[in-house]
């Protein structure tokens, strides 16, 4: 037990060192749940565009019913007062398109002068852009067609909203889209991220810890002063993989019991305990990994310097930091040399789940299986380091 | 009086570092601070260097006092710390100079002192070399060249041969003397009582922060009762026996049985060797082994302190 | 003597490969992993480009003979065309073209158009809009004919004219881009570790804190001469690290971080003094040995790089949200909307207030650290 007793309290002497990253990590876990709660838009909004309307000629019926109909038709943000606002919305991505309507817009629309008359601040060229003006202009050329071709009182509002009301009518006519069946249901994309990045803590932890346990039993004079111990080698080595593998399973633990926590309060979906298993088998790999680093990276700057470029270049590169779907291709295919990109893979899959059917469940267990693999590889390289090391040195 | 600390109290809470200390070391002596670990020695230096605080007394250096802002008197002090302190990123050449630089502003003269530093500490061969690829011995003999260089008129080492290699350690003494010889005044502290009596000429030895005793080596032997100590070895007889009747002859202060050897220590200036000898032909004891010897710091120590210096 | 000290500090700092690595090598790292991953991400910010549509005009159904030439002729601006069409004989061919992914979806025109789509994204958002647009307009001119039939004849000759209907107010200097709040969080990150220079620095002269400061303490070299030479060296040090990380972001990366170069120097400027002296600071105040000030910078500059978004933007936001004095307050933000300001904003008030606070701080910083240095006796060392 004494080797044993060894690794407890080097991990006990380092921990000021490790709990670093587990305040990183409690404090991630806050400031996303805090953006949950707060509304924050996710970056990445899907078919309809985030708009920030600005009436300024509210009363009017064109203006109204037109801002109306553009709150409907994308996700409206609240408008705000100075331009400075509007820009920091714009580069925030909390707006795509700020639609101003100017005073006056109404009547300079009945009267026949249509060109430049909203005012818009975008992203010149951009999708969103694309997508607002096509939704602006759809509405304008109806509006611009009823109200050219229907003699109507300009200070009749009553007949003007009649109007309004067939445009909209008309823009209720939706062409028929066939769509494959089975489109994915987007998951709880907060849970998901919390355990995403527990990976990163994970691989940070672990790699630092198993650094420092492996410092002292593979300093030479130590290794050198175990072998002449009546101690067996190999109950040593068993001594070592235990104490290991009981480090980094507590260090998973504590994470994995904060991610859940923190899961909790959004509600815990069925498949968590999918992601729990997925995590334990990642945190197998990252043991291995952090084996590897621990025997051939030696100092202890370039140690905790190792520590954290391999942690949050996996992170990065990996899909932990930045979903995976919007990396392109060669990146992918960098990253699927990390268990990361695996680790990853599997939640994305399990957050798309619909049911639990073989079939479904079938690619997750592969991208498990993979991580487990990586471990073995991971395992076979520090053999064989070790190996060639023993014989090298005595 | 090159530097003179008279009354000096230093206390870390309630442990008293020193207590009451008065030292006196004159222009041109290699003066001897001796202690066991942990007896104020360092505290004692840092005092006079001014980097600790005091809680009592005065200290006067080149007959100033001595503050944190005397720039002028720390000019002519050079400083061999008992913790190696020289930078890592720098190599042996440069070392020197920076800290030579910081007392020592013309280039020319420094590059003079610098090559002079070097090679009396014997590191021509090193002067490319980095701290770290240095052995202890040479790294300690850095560290002095880089405390030395500025030919300064007070030379304080605090330990400079601790965990240094029996060889580089006469090198070091060796070369202490001949600073000395060139006309510094040199503070030498340690707990290695041989090489205090090697080259010190004057000593104070300390103990709990106290001043027990101060002057010259044979001042100091001086002080005790003993002038030598004779062990002898018996073939035959028990020297349990023997304690008494010794005991009872002229110059014998006292006697003590260890095994089957007797050890006896004589009075001051008188030689008793002559007659135990013939004392014990006359009882008809067979002896073995028989030798004298002087006493030495660590006797004194023992006396005043009653406990040995090497075991504290 | 000055100089000299200067000179020494600053090949010790170069020399120094552990600290660099902290403070220029990890963030090269991590700007490489952020250029890796970032210029593919489909955000808003995405610039357009034309889709791909394939069409089948059922033979036995005369189609609309406009629809197609109107496809081809829609336009997104000047010299983009909204939609690449390609023709199909079959229902078939345009399948596999949908499946093979040449084609964004097709539309299979009978007397009314069904649109085909593998998934849903935002080219199909743009092919259904227009195809919405092109039914609602037919659909509306059946509806005005069947009350008003005389008003048919004006209906070519209202559409012969394109109408833009809004202009760009947009007042941003350059284009709005969330992905640069990574990187100027990165930046904020590489001034925060200069705190490990700061905190370096105090251990060689605080004579408490290593013997090498205790030893230069002894010479006759005023302390504050001794702080003054060493921050001024790790200064340039740390500040010549951020402007390396900077232009490999601007040159390698192509990072476009806007073109007030004096700008963007002297706010770069302002973030290492900021985060040298709070470095500083720790190592002056915090009792302990070094592996705690060490840690105590870490954890703060890796929460402060947290909240200024360096691994999601969204934490910056949101976190400004709630409490809008963060912008300011907190020195990851400070810097990174410094950065964002030189970008973005073409007035400059933002600007100037981030410098005058930054720099402000370092002031009030420095001023604290010079008085705790003026103590120049120990009670222990």
């Amino acid at each position: 037990m004494q080797v044993f007793k060894v690794i407890i309290k080097t991990i006990r002497k380092n921990f000021h060192v490790l709990s670093i990253y587990l305040i990183v990590f409690v404090g991630f876990m806050v400031l996303m749940s805090s953006v949950q709660s707060s509304g924050g838009s996710s970056m990445f909004s899907e078919v309809k565009r985030t708009v920030m309307i600005i009436n300024h000629d509210s009363g009017n019926v064109i203006a109204d019913e037109f801002a109306d109909f553009m709150k409907r038709a994308s996700i409206p943000i609240d408008p705000v007062e100075t331009e400075e606002e509007m820009l920091d919305a714009l580069f925030n991505e909390e707006a795509d398109y700020i639609l101003i309507i100017p005073e006056g817009f109404s009547a300079d629309f009945l009267s026949g002068s249509y060109s430049n008359a909203l005012e818009q601040q975008s992203i010149a060229g951009s999708r969103s852009a694309v997508w607002t003006d096509m939704k602006i202009r759809k509405y304008m050329d109806l509006l611009r067609l009823y109200t050219k071709l229907s003699d109507v009182d300009v200070n009749d509002s009553e007949a003007i909203r009649a109007l309004t009301e067939k445009v909209e009518k008309q823009m209720n006519t939706e062409t028929v889209v066939i769509y494959p069946v089975g489109v994915k249901k987007q998951g709880n994309e907060f849970t998901a991220m919390y355990f995403k990045f527990m990976g990163y803590s994970l691989m940070a932890v672990t790699i630092l810890g198993i650094g420092f346990i492996l410092k002292i039993f593979n300093g030479r004079d130590f290794r050198n002063r175990l072998r002449c111990s009546p101690e067996k080698t190999s109950n040593v080595n068993i001594q070592l993989v235990i104490g290991s593998l009981c480090f980094a399973a507590v260090a998973w633990l504590v994470l994995i019991l904060i991610a859940i926590t923190f899961s909790y309060f959004e509600g815990i979906k069925p498949w968590i305990w999918l992601t729990v298993v997925n995590s334990f088998v990642f945190m197998l790999s990252t043991l291995c990994m952090s084996v590897v680093l621990g025997l051939v990276v030696k100092g202890e700057n370039a140690r905790s310097a190792v520590a954290n470029v391999v942690a949050l270049g996996s992170s990065f590169l990996g899909g932990i930091f930045v979903p995976q779907e919007f990396q392109s291709e060669i990146v992918r295919k960098i990253a699927g040399f990390l268990p990361a990109f695996w680790f990853v893979k599997a939640i994305d899959e399990i957050q798309g789940l619909s049911s639990f059917t073989w079939n479904n469940i079938r690619p997750i267990m592969m991208y498990m299986l993979i991580q487990l693999i990586f471990g073995v590889a991971f395992i076979c390289v520090a053999m064989a380091v070790s190996r060639e090391r023993s014989r090298r040195t005595v | 009086m090159v530097v003179k600390v008279s009354n000096l109290v230093k206390r870390y809470g309630d442990l008293i570092a020193l207590d009451h200390l008065d030292l006196e070391v004159r222009d041109g002596e290699i003066f001897g601070l001796l202690g066991p670990n942990g007896s104020g020695k360092t505290t004692a230096i840092n005092c006079i260097l001014s980097l600790l605080s005091i809680d009592k007394g005065d200290i006067e250096v080149f007959g100033e006092k001595m503050t944190p802002s005397s720039y002028h008197l720390k000019r002519d002090i050079g400083i061999v710390m008992q913790n190696v302190a020289v930078v890592e990123e720098l190599n042996v050449l440069e070392n020197i100079d920076f800290f030579c630089g910081l007392y020592v502003n013309d280039r020319e003269e420094r590059k003079k002192l610098v090559d002079e530093a070097i090679e009396f500490v014997g590191l021509t061969e090193f002067k490319k070399f980095y701290p770290k690829k240095l052995s202890g011995g040479l790294l300690r003999r850095l560290n002095i060249a880089c405390g030395i260089a500025h030919k300064p008129k007070l030379i304080i080492l605090d330990e400079p041969t601790v965990a240094v290699d029996p060889q580089s350690r006469n090198n070091i003494l060796e070369g202490i003397v001949r600073l000395n010889q060139a006309g510094a005044t040199v503070i030498y502290t340690s707990h290695y009582m041989e090489e205090v009596e090697q080259i010190c000429s004057r000593i104070c030895i300390l103990d709990k922060g106290k001043m027990i005793a101060q002057g010259t080596k044979e001042e100091l032997k001086g002080m005790i009762r003993i002038g030598e100590k004779i062990t002898v070895e018996f073939l035959s007889g028990r020297p349990e026996d023997a304690v008494d009747w010794m005991g009872a002859m002229p110059h014998v202060a006292s006697v003590e049985c260890k095994e089957n050897r007797l050890l006896i220590k004589t009075e001051v200036g008188k030689n008793g060797l002559e007659g135990i000898l013939s004392e014990l032909k006359k009882r008809d004891i067979q002896t073995g082994l028989i030798y004298c010897e002087l006493p030495t710091l660590n006797d004194v120590f023992l006396e005043i302190t009653g406990k040995e210096l090497r075991d504290v | 003597m000055f100089w000299r000290i200067f000179r020494y500090r600053l090949i010790s700092n170069i020399r120094d490969v552990g600290t660099l690595f902290w403070t220029l090598v990890f963030p090269l790292c991590l700007a490489t992993f952020f250029g890796l991953v970032f210029p593919n991400i489909t955000s808003s910010t995405i610039t357009f480009e034309t889709v791909n549509i394939g069409v089948y005009e059922a033979v036995d159904y005369p189609g609309d003979p406009y629809l197609i030439e109107n496809l081809k002729a829609a336009k997104q601006s000047e010299n983009v065309d909204l939609f690449h069409v390609t023709q199909y004989e079959s229902i078939d061919e345009a399948e596999d073209a949908l499946q093979n992914k040449e084609i964004s979806g097709y539309a299979v025109i009978t007397d009314q158009a069904v649109l085909h789509f593998s998934g849903s994204g935002f080219n199909q958002t743009i092919i259904k809009s227009f195809f919405d647009q092109y039914t609602q307009v037919r659909s509306a001119i059946v509806d005005i004919a069947s009350e008003n039939p005389g008003a048919i004849s004006e209906v070519a000759s209202l559409f012969e004219e394109e109408v833009e209907y809004t202009k760009s107010t947009f007042a941003g200097r350059d284009k709005p881009d969330s992905i640069l709040i990574y990187f100027y969080s990165l930046i904020a990150m590489t001034c925060l570790y200069g705190g490990f220079q700061g905190q370096k620095e105090i251990m060689h002269i605080q004579a408490n804190q290593s013997s090498l400061a205790a030893r230069q303490n002894i010479s006759p070299v005023p302390k504050l001469k001794l702080f003054g030479s060493s921050i001024l060296s790790v200064t340039l040090v740390q500040y010549l690290s951020i402007l390396i990380l900077i232009a490999y972001l601007v040159f390698v990366l192509r990072i476009n971080i806007g073109d007030r170069i004096g700008m963007i120097l002297a706010a770069a400027f302002a973030g290492c003094c900021l985060g040298i002296s709070f470095g500083a600071l720790v190592g002056a105040v915090v009792k302990g040995g070094e592996g705690i000030k060490v840690a105590i910078i870490i954890s703060f500059s890796m929460i402060l790089s947290l909240m200024s978004g360096m691994m999601q933007a969204s934490i910056k936001i949101a976190v400004e949200k709630a409490v809008p004095a963060f912008k300011y307050a907190l020195p990851g933000n400070l810097i990174a909307n410094t950065f964002y300001a030189i970008y973005y904003f073409n007035d400059n008030e933002r600007f100037y207030f981030g410098m005058a606070l930054m720099i402000g701080i370092s002031i009030v910083l420095y001023a604290i650290l010079t008085l705790i240095l003026r103590r120049q006796r120990y009670a222990s060392i």
